[in-house]
């Protein structure tokens, strides 16, 4: 999912979507033994993509994986109300932001530690799903593979 | 794998690039083995992340490894890979913003390897953030020597094209495809069930309701998948045809004709689109550049015909997954963003790189084939790669070419094609050596 990464365009060196939710819940298991927190960098990190990827009408995602990534958004459980009735992308918006304001705590209940690194993971595993390796038409009908 | 690289580094190699990415590889491998030592993750979950990471990328690398060993076969043309490194370090040259006229600066940092495999089809690799600069162009191994399928290379550039200029990007192609693809469930709406709300809503407004929504998402973003990559393949196919002209389409055909024998994948158009496709889109470089290299001859398109549907319908593995109408509706969309398409070349084609690599001519190729290829020799100053290939295209379309050559007449009958076929790309590679030995010399 080259799409997912913000600085594939230029080429420039950067972190996907995918190894950053990795790093950031490897980050926040490390603060489940140690309080408070030890480190912010990759939360930090984190929480400044998806506020840049959900900046409020429709999230930076590409058409193929916007309802993926929107669901794990939306599947968020947090004890912060969205008080008014939103549906689409304006929900995944606020959730969002919420997430991202979480990642940013310095101090985290185990519970909430554990919530954020669930969220974590099926973000990794959202944008990390498909990943072409190259051009093949379509798969041989006499080539049997293990998986 | 980190044994197996040092056995790679041992071999042959004919050009510095392919050490760069063993060395790369070889850090990204070593850095898994770190990460992998304890202390682990206190949840198993995240341990089993960490290793998928690592199993992700033993599958992703070691195919690049394999494409690199097989670059150093002798069975590769080593003749292409100058003339052909050069291209796309111009179809990457640095855009010229200034006013003046200032020469053409290759663009250095893009590697390319050469090499081939064992699938019956050219092939790249996608672009990797880890060997972000390189280009793998990857022949089968039967035809890699064949100098006359060159052309099939600018296909595979096309997709380094794509990923490099962004247009696989959320808000740039996609963007324009998924509201097409929109206004076609719209306008459709009793071809998909449960659609008919979403005909009164603006096609902004009716494409979030198919992205969220639970009813729709799973199948709208799957067509917006392929239909993603059937503009990415006619983009490729139109890049090829861009820089290469008609041997780009013999090319094609010599490879594709008469139909793809293998079970189509939904995520490229038929073979017959692509075919049509490229008339469409070689009418309109000529329209736009009017210089007579974009034309091609009626007849190829007699070479292709297409497979019956049926194939299709009882495939069991797509009819259990595809209502159809969705398929239909990629289809549709994909061949109507033809001019969406040409029109980014086009823009493209302004710039000082691409206009270098568009200065091949019919008078050019004429003159290589009349007065060099017709005595079997190879011609100076052919100024392009695609004028040799265009004027050996040529050749290998008329079989009584050589027919003046008295050296036909010492080898018996039925052997005499296979002479011509093999002075032919015989000549073919000594005149891109010849092109390359011009290059330097001035």
């Amino acid at each position: 999912m080259s799409s997912l990464n913000p600085a594939s365009r230029t080429g420039t060196a950067s972190i996907p979507l995918s190894t950053l939710a990795l790093e950031a819940a490897i980050e926040l298991d490390a603060e489940t033994t140690s309080t408070p927190r030890t480190s912010l960098d990759k939360s930090q990190h984190l929480a400044k993509q998806l506020r840049m990827l959900f900046p409020g009408q429709r999230p930076h995602f590409s058409p193929d994986s916007i309802g993926l990534v929107c669901g794990v958004i939306e599947n968020y459980e947090s004890e912060t109300e969205i008080t008014e009735p939103v549906s689409g992308y304006d929900l995944s918006t606020e959730k969002a932001k919420i997430i991202a304001n979480k990642l940013e705590q310095p101090v985290l209940s185990p519970t909430e530690a554990n919530k954020l690194i669930d969220f974590c993971l099926s973000l990794y595993r959202a944008t990390k799903s498909v990943r072409l390796i190259h051009d093949i038409p379509a798969d041989h009908p006499y080539v049997l593979t293990l998986a | 794998m980190l044994r197996e690289l040092e056995e790679v580094r041992d071999h042959d190699f004919a050009y510095p690039d392919v050490y760069k990415a063993i060395d790369i590889i070889e850090k990204k491998i070593a850095d898994h083995v770190d990460k992998l030592k304890p202390p682990f993750p206190n949840r198993r979950d995240l341990k089993a992340a960490i290793c998928l990471e690592a199993l992700a990328d033993a599958h992703v690398y070691l195919p690049f490894l394999g494409v690199i060993v097989r670059s150093a076969a002798v069975r590769n043309a080593f003749e292409m890979y100058g003339p052909i490194r050069t291209m796309v370090q111009k179809l990457f040259a640095p855009i010229n913003t200034g006013a003046e006229a200032v020469p053409l600066t290759l663009n250095t940092d893009v590697r390319l390897i050469l090499s081939s495999g064992w699938d019956y089809t050219s092939l790249t690799f996608r672009r990797d953030p880890l060997l972000s600069d390189f280009i793998f162009l990857i022949l089968p191994s039967s035809e890699a020597s064949n100098p006359l399928l060159i052309p099939l290379a600018g296909h595979e550039f096309g997709h380094a094209v794509w990923e490099r200029e962004g247009l696989g990007e959320p808000d740039a192609i996609p963007d324009q495809l998924s509201i097409e693809l929109t206004k076609y469930v719209q306008s459709h709406s009793s071809d998909f069930p449960d659609s008919t709300s979403l005909q009164s809503l603006k096609p902004e407004e009716a494409r979030e309701q198919l992205e969220t929504d639970s009813k729709y998402k799973f199948y709208y973003s799957e067509a917006c998948r392929r239909l993603t990559r059937q503009a990415e393949e006619l983009f490729c196919d139109f890049v090829g045809l861009y820089l290469f002209g008609e041997s780009f389409v013999h090319a094609f055909t010599y490879f594709l004709s008469p139909d793809f024998p293998l079970e189509r994948s939904l995520k490229y158009p038929t073979v017959k689109t692509r075919i049509d496709q490229l008339f469409v889109a070689s009418q309109q470089f000529e329209q736009h550049w009017n210089n007579g290299n974009y034309d091609l001859p009626a007849d190829i398109i007699d070479e292709f015909e297409e497979k019956p549907s049926a194939i299709y319908v009882h495939s069991p593995k797509q009819q259990s997954v595809e209502p159809n109408p969705w398929q239909n509706a990629v289809d549709y969309v994909a061949e109507h963003s033809v001019s969406t398409l040409v029109g980014k070349i086009i823009e493209f084609g302004n710039r000082q790189g691409w206009q270098s690599l568009r200065t091949f001519s019919t008078t050019k190729r004429n003159e290589i084939r009349d007065k060099a290829f017709y005595w079997a020799v190879p011609a100076e100053h052919c100024e392009s790669l695609p004028n040799i290939l265009n004027a050996a295209w040529d050749v290998e379309r008329s079989q009584n070419f050589w027919d003046h050559l008295t050296t036909l007449y010492s080898i018996p009958e039925e052997q005499r094609n296979d002479w011509r076929r093999d002075v032919l790309r015989e000549l073919v590679l000594k005149n891109i050596e010849v092109l390359e030995y011009d290059d330097i010399t001035g």
